[in-house]
């Protein structure tokens, strides 16, 4: 549309919003699917590793959940104030943060569900 | 707070290094400077950081060119590519190993990751090499030389991101592989060939049903398509990627396989490898920013000045410690990390920044694949029981020393890297 004189100077912002919906979105179902790159060389090469791997996902479950205190903290304020994203086509921000605190929430579940999969299945 | 971030920066080292996801490890570094040094000052600082990396219009280009590879590998292009080679190179010795590194040259350009590439030939490729008598060591190592182009043949997800954390126009740099990778891929098929003459090994050149080369060429004409949407200015980077996508659409339309599950299938994949691969430069982005705001990249650069002043010592090094941590790390973390701080680095290079990054690029590949903790070197191992872990270590030496060799002769010929990128 650029090219022949019609440009859509909503497309790339919206483009950008959208990939951030679909991001933390997607973030739960990755988690699910162990889809997480990590480097697992010494990981994979010591006795008692879903020992590690419990502990992991308890850290992990920690780590997502101050960021969503954090972010929960944002989010309220951005309401309080109204800001607005810095762009061609704004939108309130607080849009954003909450795709990625559903993201951060869901997500942080998965991590404990796989702890207390991992807790069910060895005591079953 | 300049100690706490380097005390953070070696803290996140021992955590990559001990297997935590990725994006967590970054994460936890950024909560715990957020706590233990800015306070409730930082919290809308970090969570802007995320928002505004998250909303990078460019990182679209990572899920796009994605699901491009994605459509066009369920289209089932991977056997019409390799039997189609077959068909042009039938008359050369050798001529199975030949069609392996055209074949992983092309899937690079489509897929532009050195892991898929390499697993992908592994489980189908290599067991046709081998069970018609092909040389082992030559035959894994002509596939991770052919999977290691992956991020330098446009295009390349690592070159987005590459180009998205130096600031440097991502079309230059995505272009800037061009010469290069086409000139490895030659340099890497004459070895293959020289190594074929001289070692005959009755390996069994039987002739197989060839497709006809005009099921390669609606394949060719999509990288041709993008690169040439990109390099004519028609296009930025993410729009040629979502022309790709519309024309893997066609492709798969054209092989009769476009079905609205392999669409679903290929949507979902694709959003769930860019989700992977962005959600760590998300939480990355912030630890970048602490490193500059502190001060410590700085005393990095510092560091990294006081072994020597000479220009060309000075590149020798700065591209010999992602060249070793690239064996440790993985290649998108180690940019993370790096980037922001040798972009200080640049006013000291011998060369331009666009030869610096892509240099850069270069190593980080090599890396990849350089014994003995060469990501792709396990990629491979683990798609297929037929070859050691030693026999890969020994296959993939001579084509790290040809990538050296081709490393320093780029130094010296930077034309090779800037000549496309000038056109643009």
């Amino acid at each position: 549309m650029r090219s022949v004189g019609y440009p859509t100077s909503w497309a790339n912002d919206y483009v950008g919003y959208g990939l951030l919906a679909s991001i933390f979105l997607a973030f739960p179902r990755v988690t699910r699917d162990k889809g997480h790159v990590a480097i697992t060389f010494l990981l994979d090469n010591v006795p008692n590793r879903m020992f590690f791997k419990n502990i992991f996902n308890v850290i992990s479950v920690l780590v997502l959940a101050a960021t969503v205190v954090i972010g929960a903290q944002v989010f309220t304020s951005q309401i309080e104030t109204g800001v607005q994203t810095v762009s061609a086509t704004p939108i309130q921000k607080y849009w954003l943060t909450g795709f990625l605190l559903i993201g951060l929430v869901f997500g942080a579940a998965e991590f404990l569900l796989q702890v207390l999969k991992k807790n069910t299945s060895q005591h079953g | 707070m300049g100690e706490t971030i380097a005390f953070g920066t070696v803290a996140l080292l021992g955590l990559l290094g001990l297997g935590f996801p990725v994006f967590l490890a970054f994460l936890l570094v950024n909560v715990a400077i957020i706590a233990l040094e800015i306070g409730p000052m930082g919290y809308g600082m970090f969570i802007n950081s995320m928002l505004s990396t998250a909303t990078t219009q460019a990182l679209s280009t990572i899920p796009l060119f994605i699901l491009m590879g994605e459509i066009i590998f369920r289209a089932g292009a991977v056997d019409r590519l390799f039997v189609s080679i077959q068909s042009v190179v039938g008359f050369i010795p050798g001529r199975q190993n030949v069609v392996a590194m055209l074949l992983s040259a092309i899937l690079s350009a489509l897929s532009g990751a050195s892991m898929a590439v390499a697993a992908m030939l592994g489980r189908t490729v290599l067991p046709s090499l081998l069970s018609r008598g092909y040389d082992k060591k030559l035959s894994t190592g002509t596939i991770l030389a052919g999977a290691s182009l992956a991020p330098i043949v446009p295009p390349s997800v690592l070159v987005i991101i590459l180009g998205t954390l130096a600031e440097e126009s991502i079309a230059k740099l995505l272009v800037a592989g061009l010469v290069p990778g086409f000139l490895l891929a030659c340099i890497f098929t004459c070895y293959i060939i020289f190594r074929s003459r001289a070692g005959q090994d009755g390996c069994q050149e039987e002739d197989v049903e060839c497709s006809p080369i005009t099921d390669a060429l609606p394949l060719i004409g999509l990288i041709l398509l993008i690169l040439g949407a990109i390099l004519t200015g028609v296009a930025t980077p993410t729009e040629a990627a979502a022309v790709g996508v519309v024309g893997a659409l066609g492709v798969s339309k054209l092989y009769n396989t476009l079905s609205f599950k392999l669409l679903a299938d290929s949507v979902i994949e694709a959003t769930k490898l860019g989700c992977m691969i962005i959600l760590i430069m998300i939480c990355a982005k912030f630890f970048s920013q602490l490193l500059a705001m502190s001060g410590v990249a700085d005393g990095l650069e510092q560091l990294i000045m006081s072994v020597s002043t000479h220009p060309y010592i000075l590149l020798l090094l700065v591209m010999l410690i992602p060249f070793f941590l690239c064996m440790l790390i993985d290649q998108i973390a180690l940019l993370l990390i790096i980037v922001p701080i040798y972009k200080g680095l640049l006013d000291y290079m011998p060369v331009e920044p666009l030869v610096f990054w892509f240099l850069l690029l270069v190593n980080i590949t090599v890396g990849g694949i350089t014994p003995p903790f060469g990501y792709t070197l396990f990629a491979l191992k683990g798609s297929t029981d037929l070859v050691s872990l030693t026999d890969i270590y020994r296959s993939v030496i001579p084509f790290i020393v040809v990538y050296f060799v081709f490393c320093i002769f780029l130094v010296f010929n930077p034309w090779l890297i800037t000549w496309v990128p000038s056109l643009l």
